[in-house]
């Protein structure tokens, strides 16, 4: 499957990244409303760090996902033929077990689990994922990865 | 019909494969014994009359967060797309197992043969003997889905019933632990007022500190739940079927229109004990979930499992646990290839109540003499404790600090050295950068392309 | 004392198109932008703004643009705002002032007053998407006879070192310590990439460069920073600098902020310090010195390596580069006083200096009258802007163009003409690491070799038109220019007739 990679030392900080999946994710996909009138949920990409040193972080997609084994109401999924793991607000009940689970916490709660979903339906089909397009600076990559 | 010494029940079916039990450990184990075994039987089989649903939560289902269409933890077709077998409900209870004869009885006299059963009935609530609590009508465990949606409509007739007589309504629940305390959340919803009993000297004994406590305690009390610690139930008393009050070890009076008994759980394995299998705290297996009786597998609650953080051997009553513990012991049931074995697992609870949430793993109540260091950082409302032992993290408790916490989880997991990571781990939110450069750029870069460098540039093209 | 200064700029942020997402505010390294939480809105500290357009280009939703400060003068012609503005400064600091990039002033720009021709009728333009064209070019001396043996169809003269161009273009000397090593490896991998030669300016070679070398002009410049054995023979071919269009007759000053561990190495002189270059290289009295000076190199890189010697275009400059033919030079490079620069005096910048177009044209009537035109290659530069630009030089005798300013604007250069400050936010003129990993060699290459190549392709298009199939053909070939809107002493220094002539 396509995964995204974040490369260390091309990251600026801008959080464009941020900015780009918060938006996607909104209902109105416009920035200004999902902004400014929504109070749409926080991006699923998190840029951590600062000016010197920052790294954008997001759901790695795991072959054996801690957060689907967590996962007490069955939200958290990883779809078999994709491979992409996605989390279905309608089952999902905000318990954290999934956030104490994630190596990496890529998963943040706002009343439910929020992941990295590769700019996708949310049922597991990937499509073009937001963060890497906005990234200035190629400091997000999306390509092919073996499934791991 | 069974006989009791183990002469031969006359099977009336056969299976490769028999689960008992349709919760997260029979659902991984089914799940994997597919996966490697195409053709094989498989029957899955439970006395609650559901499909697989998680029971943590049933108490979001009373508050309303969910409803029965969405609680349940598999797609609707996912017996007949793995091709299992089920009964659940009528004749789900298993009651006696013949390891021997590789037979298992049901409540209603019927029999099924197995190549291989797991045993993944989970926990059975305790009972506290506290006098007037026996065969009485308004009081309710907190395990089942049906228990659960007892005491949700006992809750609502009774403060129906309640403000018709121009009074409040009152729950009362006997147990400050996880389980106790979230009935009490969803009992709020339905009930003037909660109070929550607990007979150690704080609320969550097992899974939280005296400081955590204390201002889990104020938190709730803000959000309407009273929580007594150091004190419980002498005695229910009532006119007839129900209890209508309890009396308190402390002397004082409590009126209650509902109870629940939420004192805690122990491993539902009489079954496997009856058969002459090891149990001690839990069943004993090994690391295949291999029990001591051949071809007989236990996964989830009902085992004892080793803690891989002070050695000791318990029961780990968590929902992940059941899950890997169910995948161990499908792979192995099916004797896959380089089946993956278990060799323990630690503590780790998440949960919320209203907007505070709770994340606890491993060690926190460090033995004084363990060598243990801790150190604890207060901010108001949020309260973080981590308990370390030379260069490694055994334990940490997170009181309205939750974000990031699997990166602790994980450095406990994994035995990371705290002296590589950042001088700040512990005192905010935990992050990647914490990791030393080539450690986070192989956590985070599994499978990368082999032909692109650091700097995402195809390798050699400088 | 009471501050005259006023801000430069204005930024102008569109309330209905703002988010507050902060990215201006993580975009500047001036610090004009801040998310204010008491205000509820994003405020700018306008005095600040350079007018770099970073935050213009990062905006996620295009909020922003910078205009200018709406403060105007009193009308007069003489006392402009910013004459006053600089007196203004001056009597506050008490220094020099400083600017970069190049001449801003509006001084006539000759390459606008140079048509091109075409052909029609008796002499067939070409296509060039069917015919090959050749814009190939070799740089470096000819001798005066080339002796060939007929039967072997072998070269028998023994030829100077050239280097040879895919294009007529490299990008001009612009030192490491002056802009950031990722901008110098961008400009290394493009000139791989297109076949052509990059400049390291005076800051010696970065060793993460070394592998660059093919296609590496290295800089002798008056400080003689970085230079010794290993870095002469490291490159293609060596530049002797004497002047610079941008600051004639005054040497460099790379201030002590921008000299981190990595400029030190690569210069060889200790951490922190100011980087000076003299005005004169204090070996060079005298045009003797010079071919000293050239003949030292060579023997240094054992006649391999074509040396170069770079002027800037001043007041005699035919005189000057005759001198500097005879004194052994292979190619002569003038850049002219639009030339851009790290850091200049302003004064100097925008006053000293005269325009390449007419310096150039003077340089090659000169050599050839004197009959040396081919004993060197000439190199010109100084504000290229264009394909026409470069096909209007080499017209007026030039072998190849350099380009500078070109180059960095193609990286993300906004010219804010604030390189001085080491504060560049596209990371071209600074060494902060947080802003110089701002610009991924791999997509600035990418940029760089893109403008290279169309232009590149719209010379073929122009000499095409004229009918023209090579480079060679259009090299001092005044006859492809005319003139308008010039006079007849204009006419005369450019060597070509008016339009309709």
């Amino acid at each position: 499957m396509k995964r995204i990679y974040a490369i260390e030392q091309w990251c600026i900080d801008c959080k464009r990244c941020e900015v780009a999946c918060k938006t996607f994710h909104s209902r109105s996909q416009n920035p200004v409303k999902a902004f400014n009138f929504e109070d749409a949920p926080d991006a699923r990409v998190c840029v951590e760090g600062g000016k010197q040193l920052s790294l954008a972080v997001n759901c790695r997609h795991c072959a054996d996902p801690k957060c689907v084994e967590s996962c007490i109401s069955g939200a958290m999924q990883k779809n078999p033929v994709t491979g992409v793991v996605t989390s279905d607000p309608e089952k999902c009940v905000g318990c954290r077990t999934c956030v104490s689970a994630c190596p990496f916490g890529a998963v943040h709660i706002e009343t439910v689990a929020l992941k990295c979903d590769l700019c996708g339906d949310g049922h597991g089909e990937p499509g073009e994922p937001s963060c890497v397009k906005a990234c200035p600076n190629r400091a997000l990559i999306y390509v092919e990865s073996e499934e791991c | 019909m069974g006989e009791q010494n183990g002469g031969n029940m006359s099977a009336s079916k056969q299976v490769d494969y028999l689960i008992l039990g349709n919760s997260a450990a029979g659902v991984a184990a089914a799940e994997k014994i597919r996966a490697y075994d195409r053709q094989g039987s498989i029957m899955m089989v439970s006395p609650e009359p559901y499909a697989a649903y998680g029971r943590p939560l049933i108490s979001y289902l009373v508050e309303g967060k969910t409803d029965e269409d969405r609680i349940g933890y598999k797609p609707a077709d996912f017996y007949e797309a793995n091709v299992i077998e089920t009964r659940f409900g009528k004749g789900g209870e298993a009651v006696k197992l013949d390891a021997v004869a590789h037979q298992v009885a049901f409540e209603d006299g019927s029999v099924v043969g197995y190549g291989k059963v797991l045993a993944a009935m989970g926990s059975i609530p305790f009972i506290p003997p506290i006098e007037g609590l026996a065969d009485r009508t308004n009081v309710y465990p907190f395990i089942t889905l049906d228990h659960a949606k007892s005491a949700w409509k006992a809750a609502v007739a009774a403060t129906e019933k309640a403000h018709a007589e121009g009074r409040t309504s009152r729950a009362i629940v006997i147990g400050g632990g996880l389980i106790g305390l979230k009935a009490a959340e969803a009992l709020h919803a339905h009930v003037d007022e909660v109070v929550v009993l607990e007979m150690a000297p704080r609320i969550l004994p097992a899974v939280l500190d005296d400081e955590g406590a204390a201002i889990l305690v104020r938190e709730l009390a803000d959000r309407g739940i009273s929580c007594m610690p150091g004190i419980t139930a002498s005695k229910l008393l009532g006119d007839g079927d129900a209890i209508g009050c309890a009396l308190l070890t402390n002397g004082e009076e409590l009126a209650c229109d509902v109870v629940v008994a939420a004192v805690g759980v122990r491993p539902n394995a009489a079954l496997l004990s009856e058969a002459g299998a090891d149990v001690e705290r839990g069943a004993v297996c090994d690391s295949t979930m291999r029990t001591t009786l051949s071809d007989v597998y236990a996964a989830g609650d009902i085992t004892q499992t080793i803690d891989t953080l002070d050695g000791s051997k318990r029961p780990l009553a968590l929902w992940p646990n059941a899950v890997i513990q169910g995948k161990v012991a499908g792979a192995n049931m099916a004797a896959a290839d380089q089946a993956p074995v278990f060799e323990g697992n630690f503590a780790l609870n998440a949960v919320d109540f209203f907007d505070i949430s709770l994340l606890t793993s491993g060690v926190i109540n460090p033995d004084p003499e363990g060598g243990y260091q801790t150190r604890i950082i207060s901010d108001g409302s949020a309260y973080a404790k981590f308990v370390t032992k030379g260069d490694r993290l055994f334990g940490y408790i997170l009181l309205n600090r939750p974000d990031n916490a699997g990166i602790y989880t994980a450095v406990i997991d994994q035995c990371i050295p705290l002296s590589t990571l950042a001088e700040d781990f512990f005192d905010q939110a935990p992050t990647n950068l914490d990791f030393p450069q080539s450690v986070r750029w192989s956590r985070l870069h599994r499978c990368y392309p082999a032909d692109l460098d650091q700097r995402g540039w195809k390798e050699g093209g400088e | 004392m009471l501050d005259y200064v006023l801000p430069r700029y204005k930024v102008l942020r569109d309330e209905d198109l703002c988010i507050q997402c902060g990215v201006c505010e993580r975009s500047c390294a001036n610090d004009v932008h801040k998310v204010d939480e008491d205000l509820g809105r994003v405020t700018a500290d306008h005095a600040k703004c350079v007018n770099c357009q970073r935050c213009v280009v990062m905006c996620p939703t295009k909020a922003l643009a910078i205009d200018k400060w709406p403060q105007v003068g009193n009308g007069t012609n003489n006392w402009t705002l910013a004459y006053m503005q600089d007196i203004a400064k001056q009597s506050q600091t008490g220094a020099v002032l400083l600017s970069s990039m190049g001449n801003p002033k509006p001084y006539p720009i000759y390459w606008d007053h140079l048509l091109l021709n075409a052909s029609q009728v008796t002499n067939p333009s070409i296509d060039p998407l069917r015919e090959p064209m050749e814009t190939r070019v070799f740089l470096g001396g000819r001798p005066d006879v080339l002796k060939v043996n007929e039967r072997t169809h072998a070269v028998e003269s023994t030829l100077p070192p050239q280097i040879r161009l895919d294009v007529p273009v490299m990008f001009g000397a612009m030192s490491f310590g002056a802009i950031s090593f990722n901008a110098q490896k961008a400009l290394a991998m493009a000139a791989t990439e297109l076949g052509t030669f990059f400049n390291t300016g005076e800051g010696g070679l970065h060793k993460d460069l070394e592998q660059y070398g093919k296609n590496t002009i290295v800089q002798v410049a008056s400080g003689r920073f970085g230079v010794d054995p290993h870095y002469l023979n490291a490159g293609a071919a060596i530049e002797i600098k004497i002047g610079q269009g941008a600051k004639p007759g005054i040497g460099g000053h790379l201030p002590g902020e921008k000299v981190n561990a990595e400029v030190s190495r690569t210069r060889m002189i200790p951490e922190g310090t100011d980087a000076i270059s003299p005005a004169p290289h204090h070996d060079i009295y005298s045009i003797e010195d010079l071919r000293q000076l050239i003949f030292s190199l060579k023997e240094a890189t054992r006649y391999t390596k074509p040396v170069a010697v770079k002027i800037a275009a001043v007041h005699n400059v035919a005189a000057i580069a005759s001198g500097v033919a005879r004194a052994g030079a292979d190619i002569i490079v003038v850049d002219g006083f639009r030339g851009g620069t790290g850091a200049a005096p302003t004064r100097i910048r925008d006053n000293v200096g005269i325009p390449i177009e007419l310096a150039l044209a003077a340089v090659d009537q000169r050599l050839r009258d004197e009959g040396i035109r081919s004993t060197v290659s000439l190199v010109a530069s100084g504000s290229i802007r264009s394909s026409a630009d470069i096909v209007r030089a080499i017209a007026l005798g030039a072998d190849a163009v350099y380009i500078g300013s070109a180059a960095l604007i193609a990286l993300g250069c906004h010219q804010c003409q604030d390189c001085g400050s080491g504060k560049c936010n596209w990371g071209i003129a600074t060494q902060r690491p947080e802003l110089t990993r701002r610009l991924n060699p791999e997509i600035a290459a990418e940029r760089v070799a893109n403008l290279v190549r169309a232009w590149n392709h719209e010379i073929q298009e122009m000499i095409g038109g004229m009918g023209i199939n090579s480079i060679d053909s259009l090299r001092g070939n005044r006859l492809m220019l005319r003139g308008v809107g010039l006079n007849e002493k204009e006419l005369e220094i450019l060597g070509v007739k008016y339009a309709g002539e």
